[in-house]
């Protein structure tokens, strides 16, 4: 794909006049807050951006530890928000997008001796080609049976690629050394962050030109995103590899943090929780997506804050931590299919209004665009 | 030279033949009108038009090229703009947001640049925003540019709709009963913008229509089609006093009604 194209420029369109009875509609009149207004959006954002730049700079090397992996969650949140939330294709494969990343990184530092940077770009090329191979099985099943097809997927990957004892170095792991320069916890994540920044930058400008709305279009009504000119098989292949990049480099990020990769951490339940991460988050909406898909990594620790000494039930063995996405997921996902099917993202929404310089108002609050039914499984 | 010429196409769904044989043409600025009753294979032709279909036999010709071979959105890209029976709008995003969607041809930077954030493509958005909101100042429909598709009524969507199918900058529009659901006022309303719409965009037309005074209005050439084939073809007049015509809209015990040699022939009011 090259980067610029050169199409004719399109006619402009010369003509003021209109040719049909304009349609009046009476507008709401427009808000603008004032100085004092503004002054408290800033400080909110500036509390919110202290929240993420600052106070990890103030806890102990296994906190961050933590919250680099919720960036890093966020991360692979906002690609499958790329399948389930731009082309509403279900990925139940996606710990194997993440772990091949996470392999392919490793082995390139580990046994090849490359620097991070081509090892991180390496695995975003690799999980870009098992993208695009899924992508195009898409083409032919959708639905229920593709849900299925990334199912077989994940697990063949677990038992096959993974086994591959030079690439993952079988049951003991594979080294994944941070990066020079990125050594400490703390620096790590603050690499993490701004790889972040970037998917980011990259989903929002995604969304705000041709790809993205040729991606909604597809979504909704392929017949019609083809009479706009989309080359619909083009484009569900696009958003498949623009997934596959982004879940390559989250694996990477993920192995790095660990400075250590073992196979078992890719295993169904971990598909699973980036399912349920990305969409008690928010299908199409960004910010919820990186809040659920943190709040998903921060869990298992604020089990461990609530209930110090494990939680325990009387009649019930004690419940470790590692259960608590299994466990809390569900009841999420039930409480966000059923009354919040915007997710995190809908609830927010006020929020974001108001920050945006609009009147904070709980209006419209109780729709979202999100179906249940947008999801084709 | 002809826009579009369909030469002899027809197409088999299992055991139903939907089109037989049929064939039309489309001179340059010409308004051509497709009538026919339900289930005539109207908009089976403009599935072999555009694309949706393949035809099992004959050829579809768009701007003296061969284009039967070619997908949905290589004939956009070419120059054809459709209309759909039901709508072709995304419903879930803001008109606005439709007549960007529709713009995607005419972007002039690939989907990559997009992503990435080139600064020129900042530049092209918003010069894709001005040329929305100009079409949708050219339709009335300047105040709703931030209104969601979904839950406009229904005359309203047409009208979106085509805006959105002139935002792909085509030379050639097929419309789809663009007048379903439209009293017989609006329907003449619209016959005098299609009329000044294609002097402003240079536009040729087959419409498949079924307000008759609209099609005498506004139309050069009829085809008429039945049962999957033509029927019959010419001028308006020509096509509303044929007897097959008639015959194929109001059924046999039309032909009884008619006294033998009647030249009165009713309008067809269907």
């Amino acid at each position: 794909m090259s980067l610029e194209e050169s199409v004719d420029a399109p006619p402009v369109v010369e003509t003021e006049a209109p040719v049909a009875e304009p349609i009046v509609v009476e507008a709401a009149p427009s808000f603008r807050p004032g100085p004092a207004g503004w002054v408290a959006r800033g400080l909110v954002m500036a509390a919110a951006a202290a929240l993420v730049l600052l106070f990890p700079a103030t806890r102990g090397n296994v906190d961050v530890h933590i919250y680099t992996q919720a960036v890093i969650f966020a991360i692979i949140g906002l690609s499958l928000n790329v399948l389930l939330g731009y082309t509403g294709q279900i990925s139940l494969g996606h710990q194997a997008f993440v772990g091949v990343g996470a392999f392919t990184s490793a082995y390139m530092v580990t046994v090849h001796g490359q620097p991070f940077v081509a090892a991180v770009g390496m695995a975003m090329v690799v999980g870009a080609v098992q993208a695009l191979l899924l992508g195009i099985v898409s083409l032919r099943i959708t639905g229920l049976y593709f849900a299925l097809v990334t199912l077989a997927y994940g697990t063949m990957a677990e038992e096959s690629l993974f086994n591959i004892q030079k690439l993952t170095g079988g049951s003991a792991g594979q080294p994944a050394p941070k990066p020079a320069g990125f050594t400490t916890d703390l620096r790590y994540y603050y690499l993490c962050l701004a790889f972040l920044a970037v998917v980011v930058w990259v989903d929002w400008r995604l969304m705000k030109t041709k790809g993205g709305r040729a991606l909604s279009a597809v979504r909704e009504n392929p017949r019609v995103a083809a009479t706009f000119g989309t080359d619909v098989k083009v484009y569900t292949l696009m958003a498949f590899v623009v997934a596959g990049v982004f879940a390559g480099l989250g694996g990477a990020l993920l192995a790095h943090n660990d400075t250590f990769v073992v196979r078992d951490l890719f295993n169904f339940q971990l598909a699973l929780v980036f399912v349920i991460m990305t969409v008690v988050g928010g299908l199409r909406n960004r910010t919820g997506v990186v809040i659920g898909s943190a709040f998903f990594a921060l869990i298992g620790k604020l089990f461990d804050v609530l209930f110090e000494n494990g939680l325990h039930i009387p009649g019930l063995k004690a419940l470790p931590k590692e259960y608590a996405p299994i466990v809390i997921g569900p009841m999420l996902l039930l409480f966000t299919l059923t009354r919040h099917p915007g997710g995190v993202g809908q609830q927010v929404r006020p929020l974001q209004r108001w920050l945006r310089g609009g009147r904070f108002s709980f209006k419209n609050t109780h729709e979202s665009e999100v179906r249940v039914s947008d999801v084709r499984a | 030279m002809s826009v579009l010429e369909v030469r002899s196409c027809s197409i088999r769904f299992g055991g139903v033949q939907a089109a037989r044989d049929v064939s039309l043409r489309a001179g340059e600025w010409e308004i051509v009108g497709v009538i026919g009753p339900n289930g005539a294979g109207k908009t089976t032709t403009f599935n072999i038009i555009t694309g949706f279909y393949r035809p099992n036999e004959g050829s579809v010709w768009f701007k003296g090229r061969d284009v039967t071979g070619l997908g949905v959105h290589e004939r956009t890209a070419l120059g054809m703009g459709r209309t759909f029976q039901n709508v072709g709008l995304v419903k879930s995003a803001t008109v606005r947001e439709n007549l960007l969607t529709a713009q995607h041809l005419e972007a002039g930077y690939s989907a990559l640049a997009g992503m990435v954030g080139l600064p020129s493509t900042f530049v092209a958005e918003r010069r894709l925003g001005q040329r929305a909101e100009a079409l949708a100042g050219i339709l009335g429909l300047g105040d709703l540019l931030e209104s969601r598709v979904a839950g406009l009524p229904y005359g309203v969507l047409k009208r979106i709709e085509l805006a959105a199918v002139l935002a792909t900058d085509p030379d050639l529009l097929l419309l789809d009963e663009p007048t379903s659901g439209m009293g017989p006022e609006e329907a003449h309303a619209f016959g005098a913008t299609l009329l000044e719409l294609r002097r402003e965009f240079d536009l040729t037309v087959v419409m498949i229509e079924h307000h008759v005074p609209l099609v005498a209005q506004v139309c050069d050439y009829v085809y008429c089609l039945n049962f999957g084939e033509l029927l019959a073809e010419g001028t308006p007049d020509q096509v509303r006093s044929n007897p097959e015509v008639i015959r194929a809209y109001l059924g046999q015990e039309a032909e009884e009604v008619l006294e033998p040699g009647d030249r009165g022939v009713p309008e067809v009011t269907v």
